[in-house]
C-alpha cells in the first residue's frame, strides 16, 4: 500500500512537470516578444536620463535642437517615399542603418563642432550600451517627429474634474505681425513658409531651380519682381516652375514686405545680429558660454557632469592628473578653453572638450567668459 | 546439470523471442530478470539467492548505493533525506548551467546583452535561467539544514568526524558557488553585491609578522588585503579581468571541488553507514552497519521508490515555483559610477553584513566570522562528549539554537532595512519608485497615471478614487507622517516626455533642521512597454 502511494506520488508529479513544461512552452513565443518590447521600453528610459543629463543643453529638451542640430525632426528621423534612410543621413553618405548612424555619431562626435565624442572608445564617458540607448531614445521620436512633449498643468483631481491637458503647440521663434508692412516679416516669410528660399540663392538662401536674387530690386526695379510674384508668365517667366499661386496665399502687405526685405536684407537682421558688439563682462559671459554650450559640460551649481563645475573654480587650487597643481587664476582659464587637453584636472576625461575653441571664439569672447567665471564664487 | 538431447530441440518461435529479450532486459537492469523485476515493483519478497542485488555489484552508479539500510535510518522525519536533495540540486545546477553557458560570454561587453537575448530569444531561457537561481538558492538552504539536522543528532561523532569535515568544505564550496555565480549577469544587482563581498576580503589586516614578505614583493608592509583583492577582481577595481575570474571560479574550481569532496563526503557516508537515532543504541556504540535481517530495508526497489517520488515532487514544487511564481532578478548594466540605493550581499550573506554593523570591521567582518567557522570545523574534534542522546547533550544543544538564532538575528540586522538610512525624501521616492523593480507606480496601469502636476498640498481626489489617485494619497500620508519632513510638501510631476514615454519628476521641499527650506528632486522615465524583473512571469 505505501509502495503504491509513493508512486502515485511519482507518477502524479512527473505528469504535473511535463503539463505545467508544456503550458510554460506554449507561450515563449508571447513571453519573448513581450521582453523585447520591455527591453526596449527602458533602453529609451535610460537613453531619456542620460540625454537630458548630456545631450540636452544643445541638441533642447524636446530635440528641437539649440547649439546642435534639431534631432526631433522628420529629416533625421525619417526616410522619404522610396529611400531608405532620412534625408539627412543620406546626405553624410551612411552606408548603415539610422540607429548606427546615431550611435556612431554620438560615439564618435562631429570634427569641426562643438560635439564632443562621448564613446569610451573615443575617450569619452559613456558605455556602448549607453550610446545604444541614446540612440533608440532619440528614435523614439520618429513616430512624431517635430512635436514638443511636456506641459503639465496643476491637477487637484483626476476622473474628469479637469481636462487632461494636451501637449503645448509648436514652439517656434514666433513670426512678426502679418498685418505690418517689414522687411523682417518679408525675411520670415522668403525663408520660411513662402517657401521662396527653396529655388532661390539670397542672403544665405542656396536654391538653385530659379535665379538668384541678390541685388534684384536694384538691377530690375520693384515693379518688376512685384509682377514675377504674383503673375510669373505675365511678366515674362514663360517656362517657369515658380508657381502661380503666391498672388492668393500671400496678401499685399506680405508681398511688400518680401519685396522690402529683397531690396536691402540687412534691415531685416534681428537687432543684435545688425549691431555687433564688442562682447566683454560677465553677463555676455554667460550669454557666449549659454550658446557655445558650455553649460552642457560645466554647471554652476556645484554638480560636476562631464566636466568640472564652475561655481568656485576661479581662484581654487587644481589637481591635475599629472599629478601636479595649478591655482585656477585667468591665465589658467585661458589656457584650458584653448587647450585644453594639457592640463586636465584629476577625475576628469581628457579629449571630451573641443580643442578649436581658440579658433572659435574671438579673444573679447574668451575674456567674457572668463569674467562670467569670476563672478561664480 | 546435464542436459538430455531432445529436450531442448524443438524450442518454438515465441520461446527463443521471449529468451532473447528475457536476456536482454537482463541486462539493461544490470542483472535483473524481467519477471523478477515485476516481483520488484510490486513490493513481492525477492526469490533467493537474491538477484535484486545484482545491480550492486554490476552497475557504477548503483555500486556507489549500499544495498540495504537499516529500517529506522530510512524514516523521512530522521534525516529528511537532506543529503540526496543536495546532491540532487548540485545535479540541476549543473545540467541548467551547462545549459546557460551554451549562451553566455563572460565579458563585460557581452554579458549583459547575453542575458538580455537569452531572456528574449531563446526558447525556455527565462526558464532554464530562472531554475538555475531558484535551485542556487534552495541548496544553500538545504545544506545549511542538512549541516544542522547533523549537528542535532550528534551524527558528526566518532567514527564520522572526517565527514563532517568534508562537509564544511562542502558548505563553504557551495556557498561560494551561489557568490561566485551572482557577478554573472553584469547588472548593479551583481556588480555592487560583488563589489561589496570583495571589499571584505580587501579589509582583511596583514597577518603580523608578515609584513616583511609584502615589502620584499610590493614595496609596503600592509599588503595583505590589497593581495587577495586583487587576486579575487584581478585588477583593483571589478571589471573584465574579475568577470572572468568568478566566470571560472563558478563554472570550474569550485564545482571541481564540491565534485571531489562529494565523492569523499559520500564515501565516507557509505562506509560507516547513516547513524542510526541515538535511542537505538548504546552510547558509545556504532551499530549503523550491524544491520539485522529483519530490520533492513533494501534500496533496490524499496528505498529507490522513496527516492524518487521525493525527487519528483521537489522537481515538480520548483517547475511550479519557476513558472509562476520565481523569477531571477535582472536588474540594469552593470554601472560603476553609480551606487544604488540599499546595496546588500546576497541573503546568505547578510549575517555578515549584520555582523559588520556592530561595530569595527576588522573585528567584527574578519576575526569574528573566521573564529565561527574555525569553531564549526572543529566541532567533532572538541566535543567529547561520546554520547548521541539529546538529555546528554544539553550544552551542545543549547550552543547550537543559540548559534543559530544569533545567525538569524544577524540576518535581520543585515537587512536593509536596517540598514544605513539614506536622507528620508530620498527614501520616500525609493518606496514609490524604487530604483530597480517595480513600486506602487510603476505597477499601476501606464496609461492611467495621467499627465499632470499632484501636489500634496492640494491634492484631494475625484470620487470615486482612481488607483493612481489611491497612490497619490498614500503618498500625501507617507510625507506628511514622515518625522524626517517637517512641513513637507511633495509634488508628482507627470509629463509626456515623448512617444509612449513618460517622464516622472518627485519634488518633496521642507524645512530642515536649521530652519532652512531644503529640497530634494528626482527624475524618472517609464515607457509604456517596460518589463522590471519583478514582471518577467509568463
Amino acid at each position: 500500500m505505501q509502495g503504491i502511494s509513493r508512486l502515485i506520488i511519482a507518477t502524479a508529479a512527473i505528469v504535473g512537470i511535463l503539463v505545467v513544461v508544456l503550458v510554460y512552452a506554449a507561450n515563449e513565443n508571447d513571453r519573448m516578444e513581450a521582453f523585447d518590447a520591455g527591453f526596449r521600453g527602458r533602453a529609451i528610459e535610460d537613453g531619456a536620463a542620460l540625454y537630458s543629463e548630456a545631450c540636452a543643453t544643445c541638441h533642447g529638451a524636446n530635440g528641437e535642437g539649440l547649439v546642435g542640430p534639431a534631432l526631433n525632426a522628420a529629416d533625421l528621423l525619417v526616410p522619404e517615399p522610396g529611400e531608405s534612410l532620412p534625408p539627412r543621413v543620406i546626405a553624410r553618405g551612411w552606408k548603415g542603418d539610422l540607429h548606427s548612424f546615431l550611435a556612431t555619431s554620438i560615439s564618435s562626435g562631429r570634427v569641426g563642432t562643438v560635439m564632443p565624442a562621448w564613446g569610451q572608445k573615443a575617450g569619452g564617458p559613456y558605455s556602448e550600451q549607453q550610446i545604444d540607448n541614446i540612440a533608440t531614445f532619440i528614435m523614439n521620436w520618429a513616430s512624431e517627429p517635430g512635436k514638443k512633449w511636456g506641459g503639465a498643468t496643476e491637477r487637484v483631481a483626476i476622473g474628469g474634474v479637469e481636462p487632461i491637458s494636451a501637449p503645448v503647440a509648436e514652439a517656434m521663434p514666433s513670426p512678426p505681425p502679418s498685418d505690418v508692412r517689414s522687411a523682417e516679416l518679408g525675411r520670415y516669410l522668403f525663408q520660411g513658409p513662402a517657401g521662396c528660399a527653396e529655388c532661390h540663392a539670397f542672403d544665405g538662401a542656396t536654391g538653385v531651380i530659379g535665379p538668384d536674387l541678390t541685388g534684384v530690386v536694384e538691377n530690375k526695379g520693384r515693379d518688376y519682381v512685384y509682377n514675377s510674384i504674383v503673375d510669373p508668365t505675365a511678366a515674362g517667366h514663360d517656362k517657369t516652375v515658380m508657381p502661380e499661386s503666391l498672388s492668393f496665399s500671400l496678401s499685399e502687405i506680405e508681398i511688400q514686405s518680401i519685396i522690402d526685405y529683397l531690396e536691402n536684407p540687412e534691415a531685416a537682421k534681428p537687432a543684435e545680429e545688425a549691431a555687433p558688439e564688442k562682447p566683454s563682462g560677465p553677463e555676455a559671459g554667460q550669454q557666449i558660454a549659454q550658446a557655445q554650450g558650455c553649460l552642457g559640460c560645466h554647471t554652476v551649481d556645484g554638480s560636476s557632469l562631464v566636466g568640472p563645475t564652475w561655481l568656485g573654480l576661479f581662484g581654487s587650487t587644481r589637481k591635475l592628473t599629472d599629478g601636479s597643481q595649478a591655482i585656477a587664476d585667468r591665465d589658467y582659464l585661458y589656457r584650458a578653453i584653448v587647450d585644453p587637453n594639457v592640463e586636465v584636472v584629476d577625475g576628469f576625461n581628457p579629449g571630451i572638450m573641443p580643442q578649436d575653441y581658440g579658433d572659435r571664439l574671438s579673444e573679447d569672447e574668451i575674456q567674457a567668459i572668463i569674467d562670467y567665471i569670476e563672478t561664480l564664487k | 546439470m546435464s542436459v538430455s538431447p531432445g529436450v531442448k530441440k524443438h524450442r518454438g518461435f515465441r520461446e527463443i523471442i521471449g529468451q532473447k529479450a528475457d536476456e536482454t532486459f537482463t541486462r539493461l537492469t544490470a542483472g535483473i530478470p524481467w519477471r523478477e523485476f515485476r516481483k520488484m515493483l510490486r513490493g513481492d519478497p525477492p526469490t533467493r539467492p537474491n538477484p535484486r542485488l545484482k545491480p550492486h555489484s554490476e552497475s557504477f552508479w548503483f555500486h556507489i548505493k549500499p544495498t540495504y539500510y537499516h529500517e529506522s535510518v530510512t524514516k523521512f522525519a530522521h534525516t529528511f533525506r537532506l543529503g540526496l536533495l543536495s546532491t540532487y540540486l548540485f545535479f540541476i545546477e549543473v545540467v541548467t548551467g551547462l545549459l546557460l553557458m551554451v549562451w553566455y560570454a563572460p565579458t563585460p561587453e557581452r554579458a549583459y546583452l547575453d542575458m538580455i537575448r537569452l531572456l528574449s530569444n531563446v526558447p525556455m531561457g527565462q526558464f532554464i535561467r530562472d531554475f538555475h537561481r531558484l535551485a542556487a538558492e534552495a541548496m544553500v538552504i538545504i545544506v545549511v539544514l542538512h549541516m544542522f539536522r547533523t549537528y542535532l543528532t550528534g551524527s558528526y561523532k566518532k567514527p564520522r568526524q572526517f565527514t563532517w569535515l568534508t562537509g564544511v568544505v562542502l558548505l563553504a564550496a557551495t556557498l561560494f558557488l551561489s557568490f561566485s555565480g551572482y557577478l554573472l549577469p553584469w547588472d548593479q544587482l551583481a556588480f555592487w553585491a560583488v563589489t561589496i563581498g570583495t571589499s571584505m576580503a580587501e579589509a582583511s589586516p596583514t597577518p603580523p609578522g608578515t609584513g616583511f614578505i609584502g615589502e620584499a614583493l610590493f614595496g609596503q608592509a600592509d599588503w595583505f588585503g590589497q593581495f587577495v583583492n586583487m587576486i579575487l577582481r584581478g585588477s583593483p577595481d571589478i571589471g573584465a579581468n574579475g568577470l572572468l575570474r568568478f566566470y571560472l571560479l563558478h563554472i570550474f574550481f569550485l564545482p571541481l571541488i564540491v565534485i571531489f569532496f562529494f565523492f569523499m563526503h559520500y564515501y565516507k557516508v557509505v562506509h560507516f553507514g547513516i547513524s542510526l537515532p541515538a535511542n537505538e543504541e548504546e552510547v558509545g556504540q556504532d551499530t549503523a552497519n550491524r544491520v539485522p535481517a529483519s530490520k533492513r530495508r533494501y534500496y533496490l526497489m524499496d528505498v529507490a521508490i522513496d527516492e524518487i517520488a521525493l525527487l519528483s515532487f521537489v522537481t515538480f514544487i520548483m517547475v511550479v515555483a519557476v513558472a509562476f511564481f520565481y523569477d531571477a532578478k535582472l536588474e540594469h548594466l552593470a554601472n560603476p559610477l553609480k551606487t544604488p540605493l540599499h546595496t546588500t550581499a546576497p541573503w546568505y550573506f547578510y549575517w555578515l553584513q549584520g555582523l559588520l554593523k556592530i561595530g569595527d570591521k576588522v573585528f567584527w567582518g574578519l576575526v569574528v566570522p573566521t573564529l565561527f567557522v574555525i569553531l564549526i570545523t572543529i566541532v567533532p574534534y572538541i566535543d567529547y562528549n561520546p554520547s548521541r542522546r539529546a538529555r546528554d547533550r544539553r550544552l551542545a544543544l543549547v550552543a547550537g539554537f543559540l548559534v543559530a538564532s544569533a545567525l538569524i538575528v544577524l540576518s535581520y540586522m543585515g537587512l536593509p532595512l536596517y540598514a544605513v538610512q539614506s536622507p528620508p525624501a530620498e527614501e520616500v521616492v525609493q518606496e514609490f519608485m524604487p530604483e530597480e523593480g517595480v513600486g506602487p507606480i510603476r505597477e499601476l496601469d501606464w496609461a492611467e497615471v495621467e499627465i499632470g502636476i499632484y501636489c500634496t498640498d492640494t491634492f484631494v481626489g475625484s470620487a470615486p478614487l482612481s488607483e493612481f489617485e489611491h497612490v497619490i494619497l498614500d503618498f500625501k500620508k507617507r510625507i506628511e507622517t514622515e518625522p524626517g519632513l517637517p512641513d513637507g510638501v511633495g509634488c508628482i510631476t507627470v509629463e509626456a516626455a515623448q512617444p509612449q514615454l513618460k517622464s516622472i519628476v518627485f519634488d518633496i521641499k521642507w524645512t530642515d533642521i536649521d530652519g532652512a527650506p531644503a529640497h530634494f528632486q528626482k527624475r524618472f522615465y517609464w515607457h509604456e512597454e517596460s518589463i522590471y524583473w519583478e514582471e518577467f512571469n509568463f
